[in-house]
């Protein structure tokens, strides 16, 4: 590894092997996918487990609407963190910002491909834009459709002005890929609108802040707003969601930022006193997410809760699904109780490991809250059972690797942060 | 219109003897009925409040029933658009509603002339279901004349059904389901540890008037037909997200998860049959020895000029009836398909009506006082019980049920299904699912 400690533009050109065998890796992945995903369309959604809840004794949504939600959290948590640095312009944390941007379109870009991969009759996706201007006003999937729109819009617009920004402020040679980016992101641009562009990136960031903390909890009230299902109801979904959606957020940046750290050893752009903030922000975000948890369960395992409720509480603190719900608690409070207790002295790596196991424990949460509820019907029919197919399986772990896919293609494309000069290595 | 209707309000002669000939037919005082069919109307036009109200009745209503359980303070007209509590087996009768609360239980008709009255003063302003029993007015500004307002719905006596499943089987063959779609189910259950007594529910689709499954439908593909309040899935249009059946309290939707082995020629006993009585022109055949309505070809005399449809079209030619493509979702259609059929002998009819053995189940327009729901409910013994299903989702069922409701921790029993037919259509496309067992089993 390089001693360097600046950061380069280096990634935009060098192709290490490592690099390499990851594309292959991620490709591959990808094909699998293709694979299921054509297999699921010739056969239906049979080649899932789903069922219906009831008779079929099944769960009629199942992992790709847990993983809709949370990617859709994460693109919600890296749209206000992009929002918070770009709108209080903490340029010590501008590879961060540049991170997040990238990943909350991603991630948004992900939520909605699982929605269509999730419906029974996938080329009919477009009906749903067709027939938007009379279910918008009531239909939640609407709102959806229509939120994770405006995310995708308003992270493409604050990535193009932040790279504008960038690219009239200073001109390294940039290989040939980001050359053309800048010809496209700079048309008509000239030095003078650097002050205007500067003031037109703070206010976009505010407006992505308020984007995060208002339609940012739609796709939690997905559920919010469905009074058929004891469980989903509830005012507070949109809060849980959002709760776990900073969570997840700064999770994903503190696990991007600590991988390029320690393969490019960017000490000045990765500082450790970014890695404090990120830290920081993790360890709050991890307790919000617990209150909320704690909020959002204990009213339902109370003897005084309605049964409908009650009967779901108990199996998911004491009954069939407590090995995974403790599960997911405890992969987000030691993490973050560890945090707490030895703050940034255990370094970068382990931080990206709390990171990892976060990501994981809310995963599986959003998994729960989406199956919990239709496994117990409310007429008297037996208990639903829900255990993914394979399709299921390499579907949703497709949908990170190309995820994932794109980050690293994305690195070969734009810059991470501002640069004058191109730095030696 | 002709009469007094000023401020919006409809009593004229017409009136009057239609509210005569309604209220002749209860044991109660007439006068009185009228009285509070005239002013539930001023009272839905805001001319007199819901206080003034019950305290103009309060003294009649105690003399003439004996009782009357109305809270003086209730909700506003809006809010009695649809009063649970004044419904048939709702818990506190007539609490809170604009209308004299009495209990069912023990005297039926005395219930009927209030109904009744309600009925009078809703037809004419409009306001659905005041008297929240049987009535549920459809249309706003309707005629007094138009009182016969279609809303299909179905009164199912559970204390009739002997759980044979004639309505399970007789619903899939005539919509040429697969056998894990059951539009129609009947539920088995105990109530608690201590009795063995089982009991049923037998469940299609509520057709709800409030149906939060059309809500939740992001592409308007479930939607309710306003001239006869039938609830449908527009097959064309479906994305298969199942966002209804998430919304649904009750269970009645059934995604097509698979492709039919044989994509369902529909038949359906509408079908417009050729000269051999046999093949419509379509090329879809009827099979008259299926189980369900008894068509002997020969009976039916088509007239060229005589509109009968027959296929998965509904008369307005929406992709709607009989069984769901693949990726699609499908439940109970109230058999739109006969609905729509134009022929007498099958409009009002369902397949599941035809074959219960019990007569458990009356399919009809509950709008009308002759309809079989109507004049079943009007016939059962004054101490059996109604209810809607899950009434307080607020959804407006349209079947009433006679009998017990099912408490919430009802246990579920092994059949009418046995596990082994259960498992059979679980494992029916996916082999690899588990087996599921009835609590009793584990027990
Ligand atoms: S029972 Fe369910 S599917 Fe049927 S109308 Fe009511 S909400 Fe919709
Ligand atoms: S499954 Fe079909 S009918 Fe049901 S909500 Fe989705 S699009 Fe509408």
């Amino acid at each position: 590894m390089s001693q360097r400690t600046d950061y380069s533009l280096n990634h935009l050109r060098s192709v290490s092997t490592g690099y390499v065998a990851l594309l292959i890796v991620l490709l591959a992945a990808t094909l699998l996918t293709l694979e299921a995903i054509i297999q699921q369309v010739q056969d239906g959604l049979v080649a899932t487990d789903m069922a219906q809840q009831g008779t079929q004794a099944g769960a009629t949504w199942g992992l790709y609407i847990g993983t809709f939600e949370w990617f859709a959290g994460m693109a919600v948590g890296a749209l206000a963190i992009t929002g918070y640095i770009r709108f209080n312009q903490l340029e010590q944390y501008q590879m961060v910002a540049r991170l997040s941007n990238i990943w909350a379109f991603i991630c948004g870009l992900s939520a909605a491909w699982l929605i269509i991969i999730d419906l029974g009759t996938p080329h009919r996706v477009l009906v749903i834009l067709t027939s938007w201007h009379e279910t918008v006003l009531h239909s939640p999937l609407a709102w959806d459709v229509t939120f994770v729109t405006t995310l995708m819009v308003f992270t493409l617009t604050m990535l193009v002005l932040s790279l504008r920004l960038d690219f009239v402020k200073g001109n390294p040679s940039l290989p040939i890929q980001t050359r053309i980016l800048e010809r496209i992101v700079t048309i008509g641009a000239t030095p003078k609108e650097v002050p205007k562009l500067e003031e037109m990136r703070r206010w976009l960031g505010l407006g992505l802040l308020v984007l995060a903390f208002t339609a940012g909890m739609i796709p939690g009230l997905l559920m919010g707003v469905v009074g058929g299902q004891p469980g989903y109801f509830g005012s507070e979904r949109g809060i849980v969601f959002l709760a776990a959606g900073l969570l997840t957020g700064v999770a994903l940046l503190n696990l991007t930022a600590g991988v390029l750290r320690s393969l490019f050893s960017w000490r000045d752009a990765l500082s450790n006193e970014v890695f404090r903030g990120l830290g920081r922000a993790l360890t709050l975000f991890g307790f919000v997410y617990l209150i909320v948890l704690f909020n959002d369960v204990l009213p339902v395992v109370t003897d005084m809760a309605p049964f409908f409720e009650g009967r779901i509480g108990e199996a998911m603190v004491t009954g069939s699904l407590a090995p995974l719900f403790w599960l997911s608690v405890l992969l987000v409070a030691v993490p973050t109780l560890l945090l707490a207790v030895f703050k940034y002295r255990l370094g970068v790596t382990v931080q990206s490991i709390y990171a990892v196991a976060i990501l994981l424990g809310v995963w599986i949460k959003a998994q729960l809250t989406v199956v919990e509820p239709l496994l117990f019907p409310n007429l008297p029919a037996i208990e639903g059972t829900y255990s993914p197919t394979v399709v299921e399986w390499v579907i949703t772990l497709g949908a990170m690797a190309i995820a994932l896919l794109l980050f690293v293609l994305a690195l070969k494309l734009i810059p991470l942060a501002h640069r004058d000069t191109e730095v030696s290595s | 219109m002709t009469g007094n209707n000023t401020s919006g309000l409809y009593f004229d002669e017409e009136w009057e003897s239609d509210a005569e000939d309604r209220l002749s037919v209860v044991d109660y005082d007439t006068e009185l009925g009228k009285k509070l069919g005239r002013d539930a109307q001023r009272l839905a036009a805001g001319e007199i409040s819901q206080t003034e109200f019950h305290e103009k009745y309060h003294e009649d209503v105690v003399d003439e029933f004996g009782v009357d359980e109305r809270a003086t303070i209730g909700p506003t007209p809006e809010e009695f658009g649809y009063d649970t509590d004044t419904a048939p087996g709702g818990d506190g009768d007539g609490g809170g509603g604009p209308l004299p609360g009495v209990p069912d239980d023990g005297d039926h008709s005395r219930r009927s002339v209030l109904k009744t009255a309600g009925v009078l003063g809703a037809a004419a302003v409009g306001l659905n279901g005041v008297a929240g029993a049987a009535e549920t007015l459809a249309d706003e500004n309707e005629d007094e004349e138009e009182v016969e307002d279609l809303q299909w719905g179905m009164a199912i006596n559970q204390n009739n059904c002997i759980a044979c499943l004639n309505c399970v089987e007789a619903c899939n063959e005539e919509n040429n389901n697969t056998p894990d779609a059951l539009w129609m189910f009947v539920h088995r259950y105990v109530e608690d540890d201590y009795t063995e007594d089982e009991e049923y529910l037998t469940r299609p689709c509520q057709h709800c008037s409030d149906a939060p499954c059309t809500a939740a439908c992001p592409v308007a593909s479930r939607h309710t037909r306003e001239e006869d309040g039938i609830v449908l899935t527009d097959y064309e249009t479906c994305i298969g997200c199942r966002y209804c059946e998430i919304a649904c309290p009750y269970g009645v939707n059934y995604l097509q998860w698979a492709t039919p082995e044989e994509k369902a020629e529909f038949k359906s006993s509408g079908i417009p049959l050729d000269e051999n009585g046999e093949v419509d022109e379509d090329g879809i055949r009827l099979d008259s020895d299926e189980p369900g309505i008894e068509l002997d070809s020969e009976e039916i005399e088509l007239d060229s000029e005589q509109e009968v449809r027959f296929d998965t079209k509904t008369k307005d030619g929406v992709e709607a009836a009989g069984p769901p493509d693949h990726g699609v979702m499908g439940k109970c259609t109230f058999c739109v398909h006969r609905q729509d059929s134009g022929r007498e002998e099958l409009v009002g009819t369902t397949a599941c009506e035809d074959v219960c053995p019990t007569d458990a189940i009356h399919f009809g327009n509950l709008e009308d006082p002759e309809s079989a729901p109507r004049q079943h409910l009007d016939d059962i013994e004054e101490n059996e019980s109604t209810f809607r299903l899950l009434e307080d989702h607020g959804t407006e069922p349209n079947i009433i049920y006679v009998g017990n409701e099912p408490s919430a921790d009802a246990t579920p029993v092994e059949g009418p299904r046995t596990l082994e037919d259960m498992n059979r259509d679980l494992h029916l496309h996916r082999t690899d699912r588990e087996p599921v067992a009835y609590p009793s089993e584990d027990e």
